[in-house]
């Protein structure tokens, strides 16, 4: 998400943190930010005034796109995590359902409502279109864009088109909402929004066409379709400087439908990843105003006209409710956070909430408000609250305004609360029941979904004492009523009760329309702790008896294998899995040479081998000796742990054979471990492979892992790509001196190029001793040429005169 | 006179993590690498049509339907859970596989670790702890860290853990979190009487950041000129 700095600063009241500053504090409390950087829009002449401007790119995950992907949402945020000021736009008048202030900006609405215009609304497909509002303007002025808003635009790379679409572009970026423009007179008939017919195409504003199947959803009019709903737009009526009358659009679209067709048709925008992130539906009012009053303000004329917006909302939001403890807050978070504390953090996140000082008090207090409230069965919690409930929607309706989040259905909360005895069941406790008649529920659905309740639950209501209860029935005259708890028809055999409170006060917190992340108490949680600053957690030791302590038998023998193989100078590679061939593929290969899952590790080895043995002289070695411990893939989608061992020598080197290593090594692993690998090996054998899963099987657990030796390491050198040279050179040196000394010589005289020195013969005669070394020249920055490497021999030969040892 | 061979630098930091966590009484938990969807999405509470499937991209596998290359090793957490009560301590170690554009800093395949607590009282200072104690042992006493913001599906809070540089430069280690309720309750654990923190890392990753090698496709091709330094 591109943030403009000078943009975001226009919704504060006060100066923001310098852009290094608050970049440092949003990292800390908020998003992770992946770039700063000046504006493209900054001017390279240094004697204009022109204020710099600086880009943040904030990483703004799934979880806070419902928000955070629009400046306002990044502007409460940043409110939020700095105190700066939030600005409330002029002119004030509120909008919306019920209270529906958006984090603190109040908006436009209009006087002169012209009624209603021409265009009717149609919408079929309430599953994908959950809200939908159109409004025309008539008489618009459309043409360039002011400076103000082109330059908001451009500074996050975004492209001016004319004066509308850069404000229902300008709209999206700003709430989060997407929006489009139609013109009016391109429209034959009414706007629908429908699904797709087979095969019924669409040219986009980018002159692509794509042809769309019943399962896609697109706004259309009379006879074609005018956009992909949701994801892009059509040229038909397409709103360019001819353009004389408007219809707005702002409508809030299911997310995995848009993502459905986003990824058929090929096709993601802004506008796509908005929905599919999922955006509060109560966004489509605040900018179809918005919208207008950015149009009144930068498109219109003496004669144009605003009409009442048309609207499709069949079932309003509302906001959600949740809570928590300070006592849940700390559990979790580790913490010693006071309730003070608590408010102030609500406070700055704009959360409103109630301390419930007695939560069981105020269950029972609130449940009486809603007495003769209907039943309906299956009644939303969410859209039909508080005008219809059925038993345990009611139940959990009530307990939300308490600050406890309980599961949806009645068998789920008897498992999630308190085991209570009659005896001691208060007033505000739950008491369950099983009708008898009807679906009874014997298994839990949400909560530890599948746990069973033998006894069957299919009925809940608040106790009141002395044998009454308050609970929402369809056998109740009146939906909520108190009724008699003992033979009441609802409840059947009365199967048992829960209790849900500690004792202690709650925060109920009432969450703003936006935050959709801001569902359960952990999810509270988080904005809690996250704001109080992750890094003022003391960290504590587990403090619990030691847990069980196993060994794992696999880990262990596989350490312990490779353990003894370096032991017997073998070096651990690691493949690829994916080779050329095999019989499990992946259903999208990466590369034609990589199509398959890997049936075996022999042919990876062999290759090692091979390309390893071109660098033995690098290396300094006679012999290339490796192996790998790995899966490998069979048909049907079998795996398998093998163990492959490979030996190669180089050439000239006729001992010892390479069979004879692998032998060796593969005696060495089972006298070591005392199993058998039941390899079957020859002397002319370079690799060997061995099924390792039923070996462990039957082997007996180790007591403790191994260890692997120390290593030194010094620092990692990257080798050189090019190519290097060999020297062979044999010295006769008198008997006394060490050989050391000799190949001192041979490293000081050669320098850096010297990569490896390796002695490979030793021949005594008389009181002289002929040591033979193998020298590999290379250089990191090209290929030496045979000119170069001799001036270094030279050089040694000079120094080897000078000592009168003689060169054989 | 045998020389000795060396273990690949991958298996070696992977062991010396390990061992970490094994020196505070974690146990090791190993899994395959072709999973289902289930366990390596759904039980994470990563569902089907979610924005957060693409934070992974997938090997999806022919011919085998609802099957995959496991993008992470948080399966074998899973799947640990769904076979034993708590509390318990995990780690788990392993080779996963992302479809990626292989580079410099990526490949399809690389390796993993992740770690699992669950017990009656575990909290966010705990995982603080562990996370701490890692990354001393791994890259030094005197590497500080810090907890910023994060999110993966399965975590609740989810964060991201960094450590500052000699040069005083902050760089990303591994992300972590509080276990998610829905994955405890999902496998059965009660998330009202059980918490939980998680944490996973790019082995590759951390051995390039500590040995300082900067391309890892070398990790792949069996070369010993890069192996035998270790």
């Amino acid at each position: 998400m591109l943030i403009s700095y000078k943009w975001l600063s226009e919704y504060f009241d006060e100066k923001l943190p310098d852009p290094k500053d608050l970049v440092d504090v949003l990292n800390e409390y908020a998003f992770e930010i992946e770039g700063l950087n000046p504006s493209p829009l900054n001017s390279s002449d240094k004697t204009k005034e022109k204020g710099d401007d600086f880009i943040i790119d904030a990483d703004v995950l799934p979880n806070r796109a419902h928000d955070a992907l629009g400046y306002l949402g990044i502007a409460r945020e940043v409110a939020t995590i700095t105190g700066k000021k939030l600005k409330i736009f002029e002119p004030k008048k509120e909008v919306g359902t019920g209270d529906g202030i958006i984090t603190g900006v109040v908006l436009n609405s209009f006087q002169d409502l012209q009624g209603a215009g021409k265009i009717k609304l149609n919408v079929s497909e309430s599953i994908f279109c959950r809200r939908y509002i159109g409004r025309e303007i008539s008489n618009v002025s459309v043409g360039e864009s002011p400076a103000e808003l082109k330059e908001k635009l451009e500074s996050i790379g975004q492209r001016s088109i004319n004066n509308i679409v850069d404000i229902t572009n300008f709209v999206m970026w700003e709430l989060n909402q997407p929006m489009h423009a139609f013109d009016t007179d391109k429209l034959d008939g009414n706007i629908s929004v429908r699904s797709a017919k087979s095969g019924e195409k669409i040219t986009t504003l980018d002159n692509k066409e794509v042809e769309l199947t019943e399962d896609d959803n697109v706004i259309a009019d009379g006879s074609d379709v005018l956009a992909i709903a949701g994801i892009k737009g059509g040229k038909k009526a397409e709103v360019n400087n001819e353009t004389k009358n408007i219809i707005l659009e702002a409508a809030n679209f299911n997310p995995s439908l848009v993502r459905k067709t986003g990824n058929r048709v090929g096709i993601k925008t802004d506008s796509s990843k908005r929905f599919e992130n999922e955006i509060s539906p109560y966004l489509v009012e605040v900018a179809i105003e918005r919208a207008t009053e950015l149009v009144l303000k930068y498109a219109s004329n003496g004669d144009t006209k605003v009409f009442d917006s048309v609207e499709h909302y069949p079932r309003p939001v509302k906001k959600f409710r949740t809570g928590v403890s300070v006592s849940e807050v700390n559990k979790l978070l580790g913490t010693e956070i006071t309730e003070v504390e608590v408010g102030e953090i609500l406070n700055k996140l704009n959360f409103e909430y109630e301390v419930v000082e007695n939560p069981r008090e105020k269950v029972l207090e609130d449940a009486k408000k809603y007495l003769g409230v209907l039943y309906k069965f299956g009644a939303s919690v969410m859209f039909d609250s508080p005008d219809a409930f059925d038993c345990s929607g009611f139940v959990c309706f009530i307990h939300a305004h308490s600050g406890k989040i309980l599961p949806r259905v009645s068998v789920d909360q008897y498992v999630f609360g308190k085991e209570i005895s009659k005896g001691n069941a208060l007033p505000g406790d739950l008491v369950f029941g099983n009708s008898g008649e009807g679906e009874i529920r014997k298994k839990t659905l949400e909560f530890l979904p599948g746990t069973p309740v033998p006894e069957g639950v299919d009925h809940v209501g608040i106790y009141l004492g002395e044998n009454q209860v308050l609970h929402s029935s369809r056998y109740n005259e009146k939906g909520v009523e108190v009724t008699e708890l003992e033979g009441n028809k609802s409840f059947g055999e009365i199967i048992g009760y829960r209790s849900y409170f500690e004792d202690e006060k709650r925060f109920a917190v009432t969450v703003p329309f936006e935050r959709l992340d801001v569902k359960t108490t952990t999810e509270l949680i988080e904005e809690i702790g996250r704001v109080y600053g992750y890094n003022k957690i003391p960290a504590s030791e587990i403090s619990v008896p030691k847990f069980k302590d196993e060994i794992n038998k696999t880990h262990s023998i596989i350490k312990s294998i490779k353990n003894i193989l370096v032991g017997e100078g073998f070096s651990e590679v690691i493949t690829y899995s994916f080779v050329e061939k095999g019989e499990v593929a992946p259903a999208k290969p990466i590369a034609a040479d990589k199509a398959f899952l890997r049936e075996n590790i022999t042919e990876g080895i062999e290759k090692a081998l091979n390309e390893n043995l071109k660098n033995a002289d690098l290396l300094g070695l006679d012999q290339i000796k490796i192996f790998e411990i790995g899966k490998v893939f069979s048909d049907g989608g079998k795996e398998a742990l093998n163990l492959s061992i490979g030996a190669m020598n180089k050439q000239g080197i006729k001992k010892p054979k390479s069979g004879d290593l692998i032998k060796e090594a593969v005696e060495k692993i089972e006298s070591g471990l005392g199993l058998k690998l039941n390899a079957k090996l020859n002397p002319q054998d370079e690799v060997i492979e061995v099924d390792l899963d039923k070996i462990i099987k039957n082997s007996d657990s180790p007591e403790s892992y191994v260890e692997f030796s120390e290593t030194e390491i010094s620092k990692y050198k990257t080798f050189s790509q090019y190519p290097f040279m060999l020297r062979d050179v044999a010295v006769w040196i008198p008997k006394e001196i060490d050989a050391s000394e000799l190949e001192n010589l041979l490293k000081e005289n050669s320098g850096e190029l010297l990569v490896n020195v390796k002695q490979f013969d030793v021949y005594e005669k008389d009181e002289k001793v002929s040591y033979a070394y193998r020298l590999v020249f290379q250089s990191d920055e090209k290929t030496l040429t045979d000119e170069e490497v001799n001036k270094i021999m030279d050089e040694i030969n000079k120094e080897l005169e000078s000592r009168s040892w003689e060169v054989r | 006179m045998n020389k000795k061979g060396h273990i690949h630098p991958i298996t070696r930091i992977t062991e010396d993590i390990v061992k970490v966590f094994t020196d505070m009484g974690f146990e090791v938990a190993l899994g395959n690498e072709i999973e289902d969807e289930y366990h390596n999405f759904d039980a994470l509470n990563v569902p089907k049509d979610h924005p957060a499937r693409d934070m992974q991209d997938t090997f999806w596998l022919k011919d085998l339907p609802g099957h995959v290359l496991r993008t992470h090793t948080s399966p074998v957490q899973i799947n640990y859970m769904e076979n034993n009560k708590p509390p318990f301590k995990i780690v788990a170690p392993g080779k996963v596989y992302r479809y990626e554009a292989t580079d410099k800093t990526h490949e399809v395949q690389f390796h993993q670790i992740e770690g699992l607590v669950v017990g009656e009282n575990i909290n966010m200072g705990n995982l603080k702890f562990a996370l701490d104690t890692f990354v001393k042992k791994i890259f030094g006493q005197d590497v500080e860290i810090r907890m910023r913001p994060g999110y993966f599906p399965f975590v609740e809070p989810g964060i991201e853990l960094d450590m500052r540089r000699p040069n005083g430069e902050w760089i990303e280690i591994l992300g972590a979190g509080m276990v998610n309720p829905n994955v405890l309750n999902n496998v059965g654990i009660d998330s009202n009487k059980f918490k939980g923190f998680a944490f996973g890392m790019g082995v590759d990753r951390i051995a390039m950041l500590k040995y300082e090698i900067d391309d890892v496709r070398g990790f792949y091709n069996g070369d010993l000129r890069l192996i035998n330094q270790f």
